[in-house]
């Protein structure tokens, strides 16, 4: 609960009834989850004891100084689908002297320049009564950002709690399911159209556990098509110095990556338990391994997780080498999850310009749609994800059945509940179809709580 | 030629959309209703009239939006300007990353059953093996070798002793794949052709991964090896496995006294950096003692066996004060 209550406001406007109005994000009380993106989040709006009258109240935003430049827009009533929405920079509520909720929705504030939160709660949500502020909220435009457009403080938030993962051992256990979802992941069968899908879950789970450790973190994407001078070096996510002949991924002393026993190491067995190897990557900070973002022409799911996959996901891992390099040990170089939030971008963006691109009804949202049957499917495509389908390994709920296109449920180590918040509550099992619109754009309520940058709602 | 060219490649592209069930199959469905946006692209690539860049633009555009119709126009890319073999060789190597999984298929090519990853590969080698353009070969080895291909990652060893491949990447490609790159390293760094300093490197690339200890140990054991890079490899397997076994070893069986001083020397500090953990006094005791067995002309010089002496001293003293 965040009431927020101005002496004045009690003084002067509301009345010596100690009046104070609770704003809630999401609906809820908690302030731990008071962070979205540019996709409208439901809110709502109260007083918390019942008054003599209703109260108005309007919402605007501000920094919580001056170089804080991000801001919110709000809209009335029910969280709007995209075709409906229309934010205002300022809203007008009445809260009723009852103290019932009042629904509005919030989002990150993307025109005319779309600026995202750099540190936590650096926007402030004020609500004021005649002029006078009866509540404030702070909260975090929270967005996927280009790895080199991270302030060092974001860096340092981000690397901080990678470490915490990584000596949790989630590095190595991601590792273990990327490898074992090999048959379904990149599902090399005439149609492995589950590609995009599955890794925007993975990429997600991944998200999730981090800003468990810290909720004011999003995960960044390595923009392999461009240089990256920020990104490979000691300070960020390591570097193989141009003088050394090993192929030993370096971290800064200071990097929290690097402890000061033992730097960032794996351990894939007995026969692989050392450090992180790249075979390049100095390169990769004046040009990257691709040499353009592609130009996304595909008409349909199908040919654009075919297109994505073939040419700009594999030029990446074949062009970083050593652990990412291989589908068996890629998960566990923290740049793996870097370079697929960059994949997952450049989904997001073929869906931002492609018509009915993120409705999951259609061949052009997903692709295949319904339920496997031994009946169903072309023999030259026995075993591919269809869009009804829980994805492994997260379909851990009792008595589930496989999907009859995982080759078999995997080692307990490998089988986990999936992080969700927002839309889903815990031990949701994520299903193939619900990865598609996940900004909620149509209004089914299924929104994923990430967004990009540079891709509005 | 080049119009015989775009008609091969036509072909091959219209078996493949024949090849899938264009009722069924929203990929080949997608590339039957792109081509008129794939043709022009395919001639442009192909057209010899046209300026390289022109040339090389269209290509890059079928890697990008088309890869399907792309990776049926690698032999004439690879038979044509320098640039586009350069650009086939780069989409082969995108390729590759799939290749990793045992049934990789990503479609058939033209029909023939062959899985476009094992397709890029066989192709490469090839180019890696005969092709007549020094570059070529170089771009085919380097996609190779990055993506931790056995047969390049051997070759590299060949390539770097006959000086065609600068010796700073090799060892970094070597490095990055323990598993294989270690019997090469370890070649590298036995072979008398090969300068001492990068032999030398050829151990230190050896740091990172504990599937390289097993190499080191082979050169650390390896009697035509030169003494400094049997001592540095010992320095680098010490140092990975945090134990002095080898190094008792090595000292015992080293019939050279300066090396086997030296040999002495690492194992001394290594034994002073693990700060009494356990097991290292009774591995000095067991050196003394074996020492003191061997024949008269084995034995350590009296310096090496003085400071075993004075270390075994440290270690007591030092546990005695621990136990009081």
């Amino acid at each position: 609960m965040r009431p927020t209550v101005s002496f004045l406001a009690c003084f002067f406007s509301l009345g010596c009834s100690a009046q104070s109005v609770a704003i809630e994000i999401h609906g809820t009380a908690s302030v731990s989850d008071d962070q979205f993106c540019w996709a409208p989040v439901q809110s709502s709006a109260r007083l918390l004891q019942p008054s003599q009258n209703d109260v108005t109240i309007v919402l605007t935003s501000t920094g919580i100084d001056e170089s804080a430049s991000a801001r919110v827009v709000f809209q009335d009533g029910a969280r709007p689908t995209r075709a409906a929405f229309a934010p205002l920079d300022s809203l007008t509520l009445k809260l009723p002297k009852s103290g019932d909720p009042v629904l509005f929705s919030v989002a990150g504030k993307w025109t005319p320049v779309h600026a995202a939160s750099t540190r936590p709660g650096d926007v402030i949500i004020q609500a004021t009564s005649n002029g006078l502020l009866v509540a404030s909220a702070p909260v975090t435009i929270r967005v996927r950002k280009d790895a080199e457009a991270l302030t060092n403080d974001e860096r340092d938030r981000l690397l901080a709690a990678m470490r915490q993962l990584h000596d949790s051992g989630w590095f190595n256990r991601y590792a273990a399911v990327h490898d074992y979802a090999g048959n379904v992941a990149h599902s090399f069968s005439q149609a492995r159209h589950v590609f995009l899908a599955w890794h925007r879950a993975f990429m997600l789970d991944f998200e999730r556990r981090l800003q468990a450790v810290d909720p004011s973190v999003a995960l960044p994407y390595w923009r392999f098509d461009a240089g990256a001078p920020k990104l490979f070096t000691a300070a960020f996510l390591g570097e193989v110095p141009v003088t050394s002949p090993s192929a030993s991924v370096v971290f800064a002393a200071v990097n929290p990556l690097t402890s000061p026993a033992t730097a960032l190491s794996v351990d894939l067995g007995p026969m692989d338990r050392g450090d992180l190897l790249r075979g390049d990557t100095f390169s990769w900070r004046t040009q990257g391994p691709y040499p353009a973002f592609p130009s996304l022409p595909f008409t349909d799911y199908a040919s654009a997780t075919d297109g994505i996959e073939w040419g700009y996901h594999g030029s990446a891992h074949v062009g970083v080498g050593g652990h990412v390099g291989g589908p068996a040990t890629a998960a566990v170089d923290p740049l793996f999850f870097f370079l697929h939030a960059n994949v997952d971008r450049a989904w997001a963006v073929w869906q931002a310009k492609s018509p009915g691109a993120l409705d999951p009804t259609t061949d052009t949202g997903i692709y295949p749609r319904g339920a496997f049957s031994d009946t169903c499917c072309h023999p030259r495509q026995p075993r591919t994800a269809f869009s009804d389908e829980a994805l492994w390994p997260w379909n851990v709920g009792a008595n589930k059945a496989v999907p009859s296109w995982a080759a078999d449920p995997g080692p307990a180590e490998v089988r986990f509940a999936f992080p969700w918040v927002n839309a889903y509550g815990p031990n949701k099992e994520p299903v193939v179809r619900e990865m598609v619109d996940y900004m909620d754009s149509l209004g089914d309520g299924g929104a994923l709580g990430f967004c990009y940058d540079e891709i509005p709602f | 030629m080049y119009r015989f060219a775009i008609a091969a490649s036509l072909n091959l592209f219209s078996a493949f959309v024949s090849a899938a069930e264009p009722s069924t199959d929203p990929v080949a469905t997608f590339y039957e209703q792109a081509r008129p946006q794939i043709d022009p692209l395919v001639g442009r690539s192909l057209d010899s009239s046209l300026p390289m860049s022109d040339r090389v633009k269209a290509a890059r555009e079928l890697m990008s939006s088309y890869p399907n119709a792309a990776k049926d126009l690698w032999k004439e890319w690879l038979a044509s300007a320098p640039d586009l073999a350069q650009l086939a060789v780069s989409d082969m190597q995108a390729r590759l990353f799939s290749l990793h999984y045992g049934h990789a298929a990503h479609g058939d090519n033209d029909g023939t059953g062959t899985p476009v990853p094992v397709l890029a590969r066989d192709t490469l080698r090839e180019l890696m093996a005969t092709d007549g353009r020094p570059a070529i070969r170089l771009a085919a080895l380097n996609a190779l070798c990055q993506a931790g291909d056995e047969a390049a990652l051997q070759k590299l060893g060949e390539e770097v002793v006959a000086g065609r491949y600068q010796p700073s990447i090799a060892l970094r490609h070597l490095s990055a794949k323990p598993q294989v790159g270690g019997a090469v390293l370890a070649e590298l760094a036995a072979n008398s052709q090969v300068p001492t300093t990068f032999r030398l490197d050829a151990v230190k690339a050896m740091k990172g991964s504990s599937a390289f200890n097993p190499f080191l140990r082979k050169i650390t054991l390896n009697a035509s090896a030169s003494s400094t890079v049997r001592l540095e490899a010992l320095e680098v397997l010490t140092t990975a496995t945090g134990d002095t076994s080898d190094a008792a070893i090595f000292v015992l069986t080293e019939p050279d006294k300066e090396t086997r001083q030296a040999a002495f020397k690492i194992l001394a500090d290594r034994v002073r950096a693990s700060d009494g953990q356990p097991g290292q006094l009774e591995l000095l005791l067991k050196l003394q003692q074996t020492n003191e067995r061997q024949p008269r002309q084995l034995r350590l010089d009296s310096t090496t066996a003085n400071s075993i002496d004075q270390m075994i001293k440290e270690l007591r003293s030092a546990r005695d004060d621990h136990d009081k």
